[in-house]
């Protein structure tokens, strides 16, 4: 085997492609010649710098949609959840579809983040960070939802378990009361998960910046960083651990927001794969969205050759692989659903396909099953317009396939009697459409102030971190 | 600093086993061959041994099927993801994704079940329509509140049933399937007037009566799902409306067509990822390992549908009442698992004969992850089916869980008492109880606590006992989705020589057809063109995937 | 140097009263390649040098074994939070949900027990009170493995006299600094300082409290 040199392919042609599929070899991760100084000066000149104008250009309209999305909040609040159009027999409507949508979207971030470190997929390194922010921000937009759909939301305290003077516990058997913990469990372990990961490179800002205010604000929020080897053990130590919990967890999140669902014996809802399906459909969507912020921002914030267009294309392999297992589970739900041999439940796929809403299921299966079939290609895997419009039609489609899924089974129940069609207010679209703003000024803010790559980790996969520095060196010659 | 020099491949890795398999082949062969003929002695001897043998069949094929279709799946998702960690070991999975001409060798016996029209084991291979199924219709149509809402296209099946009918019905009736059996014909017999009550079902029932006589002890409606048949009334009518609705699936060419394009798929990707892989090994030929990438997402997508469906007539159809989506999920579940239990055995029993010196802690450690995780994918799995199933509680569905022992509350099938708290569920406490309580405990809590340990799976002694035990549970669990079809609440463990000989037989046999594949070409995949990354395989998991040194 | 950290020695936890400012804390060396480091931290440890440190970027294969760390214990104490969690769980939905009345006599009306038939579900549905019971597992373990880990890296640390030296700034970007403390027992100013030097170091450093 002395023929083949085991390390990274150093005879590119273009320094700025890695695309290759020569099996002999593993592409470079890094590209463009850079040593560790110029990961560092690439990752935290973004944060370090005074912002460029297309980042005002997106954070004003972003702000502005955030302000509108609190303002319907207080108009809810004044008012009732009547300004939704939720009502019976659908009485989940857009309040809960956007809460699957977006926390779903986080999942992709923790897959990154936790699954991939497992597999040891080391393109991860460099996407890691913005995708486990988008997961944090995601879920907050989720949060919100749910939180304002109890009716008296300022008595939404009473979902968690404390002693109480009524001498009342919530109701652990209800899947709702699940929703509680799988949510928050969710959200806080992201969030220490990502701030942890955050530390080391808070402590490259630290040290890099000149501002003072900035310097006391990293220096705090560092911790006393030093890089210490005893300390990076135990860091090292922590991670896996929290990729091995995370791993579970992203699977039990969206598996209870499925139970909220297949727990009935409402037909469409009540199957038992929901799970592991919905699971699929949170890593498809989010995936989408890694997409979504990852194509522009390689782009807008120089990250060419960091986030190299392999990461890229592997994140369109990843959302093209989810797609499928999503065309499974319509398949097979489809399948099961005429050989369950059940009235209802065939009813109610006949529905989806014919029935009132038969424009939101043929629309769901044209933007998730047919659309992203592009990523096929490998020229679209390769082309940002091709790789946008895939992605876009995902994030449409997800939130049709929730939207089909709440919707149909709730307005077509059992007795044809208490039928009635779902009609959204403007509240409804505004709100979600301010859902929007929220999450992308948290991640515009996070794009400016925060490490955006996760700066010591790609240093960890350039050949000069595992001793190959002075031999064949592909980071730094890239001829 | 001083590189790791990479390991070099050795001629006890790449060594053509050829002759010196021929021993252990044929050993193999005559120990799978005599069980298999001592098995079914022991079923021509034993009263319903026949029947039992039939399920003890679909087992063990289930079984062997599993580890056949776990290494396929590890073959072809290790190529979708590129992966060069395996390549010490993946001739093991290719050699075992090979067999699957085999596989359809040994499903004969299964066609012979279904052709002799016994509805053994698969009830709906029984002739329907006018004659044996119409009895068991009548034998539940003595409901006199029976809910409108599941009924329509003129196929009547009542779901509910009444249990003062059932309990009526021939009490006496003895343990044991065969009696169970010869005791619904004399329920059919015994209570020919009650489906006149109404008058919904009258027409069916009389056809009915009219066939009573004609239809003798085998082509009896499927009532061996236990000796308590008679309190499981409806489930006679359930199994013929439904296999009535769900009827081109079980239409017969159709079912043979299904099993030959599964065959025929399935051979064309086990033995076409094998023979690339072996060509590979002559020719060096990196291209090869473009070729196969290029094919493994379509084979991953082919995989994943046509197992499904095949799930489904295997294992499934066994009670064309039930269904659920997780069920093919959890037998895929099974099925790696099992795949990766078999590769770490086989590859522990190569290395003992001294080959393979370059198989690694870290290729087994690896391995060993991947069952960890699956042993927890088979719990998320599992507990998912079960508690939609438990908190939905629909009857058509929960009826099957309780014939597995696996119950709390008096169910559509427990009654017999007449107020709620008399009507204890008859499989509460029985031996598939305590089978599905071993199946919590030594498929997912224990291996799970024990797996967990870094040390464990890279323990040359825990790591082979992890894999039998997983094997064995892997069975276990497969037992427990086929034998209640057959027995229920009893276990029958009289029956367990048959069962254990069979499967026995079924996975010598296998193995030896794999030994026979595998002793034409070298141990391991040695034109691989990612093999040194395996060779230098560090599960360090901060480390990158190429070769690094360690600074020592 | 730390920005929160106040600079003077008299302040500090470290510094006790009888010390000097000027007391040393310990030698740095820079290096540029990660074999370089490894190379002269094997030398060190091999020289007898234990109270030493390596301050690098980013995580480094190997430098374990050359610093002879122990594997931590943090597995095992995240093992132990989450069986507490599992516990707590688990007492908690069954107590709550389980009981008519409190087994416990005397319980305060505020842990009381709450019982409810809901959905023909048995007072004491295990398989419901799962998905709770996990998230409490996943929850405490998480947690712990994160406090646990700064907690047992001493961080958050107020004051580290490492911060004196200008070659710390550059541990977090592209160089890799070891420390050897003065209070390691073979420790001298300048013998050590040369056998770094010796062992390849680019520069070295005397840092004080």
């Amino acid at each position: 085997m002395a023929s083949i040199t085991p390390g990274y392919d150093v005879t590119l042609e273009d320094p700025h492609r890695n695309t290759g599929d020569d099996p002999t070899r593993r592409a470079p991760l890094v590209l463009g010649g850079q040593g560790f100084r110029d990961i560092t000066d690439k990752a935290a000149a973004v944060a370090l710098n005074w912002p460029a104008l297309w980042w005002w250009a997106f954070f004003l309209p972003s702000v502005a949609f955030a302000g509108l999305f609190f303002s319907l909040i207080g108009y809810l609040f004044a008012t009732g959840v009547g300004v939704w159009g939720n009502n019976q027999p659908a009485a989940w409507g857009f309040p809960i579809i956007n809460f699957v949508f977006w926390v779903g979207i986080g999942h992709a971030g923790t897959l990154i983040s936790a699954i991939l470190f497992l597999f040891r997929q080391n393109w991860r390194t460099a996407i890691n960070r913005f995708a486990e922010a988008m997961t944090i921000f995601a879920v907050v937009c989720a949060g919100i939802f749910p939180g304002i759909h109890v009716g008296r939301p300022w008595l939404a305290f009473w979902l968690f378990p404390y002693p109480n003077q009524m001498a009342m516990w919530p109701q652990f058997r209800s899947p709702l009361l699940w929703d509680v913990f799988a949510v928050s469990t969710y959200a806080s372990v992201s969030l220490l998960f990502w701030y942890t990961g955050m530390v080391p490179d808070i402590a490259t800002l630290r040290d890099r910046t000149k501002n003072r205010i900035a310097k006391v604000a990293y220096g705090i929020m560092s911790f006393g960083w030093t890089g210490s080897s005893r300390h990076w053990h135990r860091f090292e130590k922590a991670y896996l651990l929290l990729a091995a919990l995370c791993t579970p967890l992203v699977l039990s999140v969206h598996s209870v927001v499925s139970f909220d669902f297949a727990v009935a014996q409402m037909p469409g809802w009540h199957t038992t794969f929901f799970p592991p399906y919905f699971v699929a459909g949170a890593i498809y969507g989010g995936f989408a969205m890694v997409l979504t912020l990852a194509v522009p921002c390689r782009h807008l914030l120089g990250f060419r050759d960091i986030i190299t267009e392999r990461h890229i294309e592997n994140c369109c392999k990843v959302m093209l692989g989810t797609g499928m297992i999503v065309t499974y589970a319509y398949t097979a739900e489809l399948f099961f659903a005429w050989y369950s041999g059940h009235h209802y439940e065939r009813s109610i796929f006949l529905f989806r396909l014919g029935g009132p809403y038969w424009w939101g299921f043929w629309l769901l299966i044209l933007l998730n099953c047919l659309i992203p079939q592009i990523m096929w290609i490998k020229k679209c895997r390769l082309n940002p317009w091709t790789i946008m419009i895939a992605a876009m039609a995902v994030n449409a489609g997800m939130w049709f396939e929730r939207y089909v899924i709440v919707v149909t089974s709730l307005a077509n129940d059992f007795v044809p009697s208490s039928w009635d069609q779902f009609n959204p207010t403007w509240v409804d679209l505004w709100m979600f459409a301010g859902s929007f703003g929220l999450f992308c000024t948290n991640f515009l803010l996070f794009l400016k102030f925060l490490p955006t790559v996760a700066i010591a980790e790609v240093k960890t996969v350039t050949p000069e971190a595992h001793g190959h520095g002075g031999h064949h060196d592909a980071a730094t010659e890239g001829h | 600093m001083a590189h790791h020099a990479i390991p070099e491949l050795t001629d006890a890795d790449t060594v053509v086993l050829g002759n010196r398999a021929g021993p252990w082949y044929h050993g193999l062969l005559a120990l799978g061959g005599a069980c298999l003929v001592l098995a079914l002695i022991l079923a021509v001897l034993f009263p319903d041994g026949v029947e039992r043998f039939a399920f003890a069949y679909i087992v063990a094929y289930a079984f062997a099927l599993a580890i056949v279709w776990g290494c396929l799946f590890f073959t072809i998702i290790t190529t979708l993801f590129r992966a060069g960690w395996c390549a010490m070991v993946r001739r093991v999975a290719e050699t075992f994704a090979a067999c699957v001409p085999f596989m359809a060798a040994l499903f004969i016996p299964v066609v012979v079940f279904v052709v002799s029209g016994t509805g053994i084991p698969y009830p709906w291979a029984q002739p329907f329509g006018d004659g044996a199924h119409a009895a068991d219709v009548h034998d539940t149509e003595h409901d006199a509140d029976h809910d409108d809402g599941e009924h329509h296209e003129g196929e009547d099946a009542d779901e509910t049933h009444d249990n003062e009918h059932a309990r009526n019905a021939d009490f006496d009736s003895p343990a044991g399937p065969a009696r169970v059996i010869a005791s619904e014909d004399a329920d059919t017999h015994a209570e020919p007037g009650e489906h006149g009550e109404d008058a919904n079902h009258a027409a069916d029932a009389d056809h009915g009566e009219e066939h009573a006589d004609a239809h003798g002890g085998h082509h009896g409606p499927p009532t061996f799902m236990g000796e308590n048949a008679k309190d499981w009334g409806w489930y006679g009518g359930a199994l013929e409306y439904y296999v009535g609705v769900k009827y081109p699936w079980f239409e017969g060419w159709f079912w043979a067509l299904r099993w030959i394009v599964y065959f025929a798929v399935f051979s064309l990707i086990g033995v076409g990822y094998w023979r690339l892989s072996v060509r590979q090994d002559r020719t060096k030929d990196p291209e090869l390992t473009n070729t196969r990438e290029k094919w493994a997402p379509a084979s991953v997508i082919t995989f994943a549908l046509l197992t499904t469906f095949m799930t489904i007539d295997l294992l499934m159809s066994l009670d064309p009442v039930f269904f659920s989506t997780m069920f093919a999920i959890i037998f895929f579940a099974n099925a790696f698992t099992a795949g990766l239990a078999t590769m770490i055995l086989v590859l522990t029993v190569l290395q003992r004969r001294g080959y393979l010196p370059n198989v690694t802690t870290e290729h087994y450690h690896d391995l060993g992850k991947l069952l960890f995780a699956f042993v927890f994918f088979w719990g998320y799995v599992s507990f998912s089916q079960f508690m939609l199933i438990w908190y939905a509680s629909l009857p058509e569905t929960t009826y099957w869980f309780e014939l597995r022992g696996v119950t709390t509350a008096a169910g559509q099938l427990g009654g017999g008492g007449d107020t709620f708290k008399d009507a204890a569920a008859p499989t509460l406490g029985s031996g598939w109880s305590w089978v599905a309580l071993f199946l919590l405990f030594f498929h997912l809590f224990l291996p799970f606590a024990i797996l967990l340990s870094k040390h464990v799976k890279r323990h040359p002694f825990w790591r082979v006992v992890m894999s039998a035990w997983m094997l064995v549970v892997v069975y276990v669990d497969l037992y427990w989705y086929v034998m209640p079809v057959f027995s229920s609440p009893e276990i029958g463990l009289g029956f367990l020589p048959i069962d254990l000989l069979t499967a026995v037989g079924v996975v010598c046999l296998l193995l030896a057809y794999a030994l026979r594949l595998a002793a034409r070409h070298s141990l391991v995949a040695k034109g691989d063109p990612r093999l040194h990354e395996s060779l230098a395989l560090d599960t360090n998991v901060w480390a990158p995937i190429h070769a690094a040194g360690n600074g020592k | 140097m730390t920005t929160l950290a106040p600079t003077h020695p008299e302040t500090t936890p470290h510094a006790s009263d009888a010390d000097a400012p000027s007391r040393p804390f310990a030698v740095l060396a820079e290096f540029d390649t990660v074999e370089g480091v490894l190379h002269a931290t094997q030398a060190a440890y091999d020289a007898g040098y234990r109270k030493m440190d390596v301050h690098t970027p980013f995580p480094i294969h190997g430098i374990d074994d050359a610093l002879g760390v122990k594997p931590t214990i943090l597995p095992w104490i995240v093992l132990a939070m989450g069986l507490t969690g599992m516990a707590l769980g688990l007492v908690m939905t069954s107590y709550t949900m389980g009981f008519v009345e409190s087994p416990i006599p005397g319980v305060p009306t505020v842990l009381e027990p709450y019982p409810y038939l809901i959905s023909g579900k048995p007072l004491w549905s295990l398989a419901a009170y799962i998905p709770v019971i996990f998230e409490l597992t996943i929850m405490f373990s998480a947690y712990t493995a994160v406090f646990a880990m700064f907690f047992l890296n001493k961080l958050p640390m107020l004051y580290n006299p490492l911060f004196n030296s200008d070659l710390m700034k550059r541990a977090t970007d592209d160089r890799f600094v070891l420390a050897i403390e003065a209070a390691d027992r073979n420790f001298d100013e300048q013998s050590t300082a040369a056998f770094l030097k010796d062992k390849g170091a680019l520069s070295t450093d005397l840092v004080s409290y």
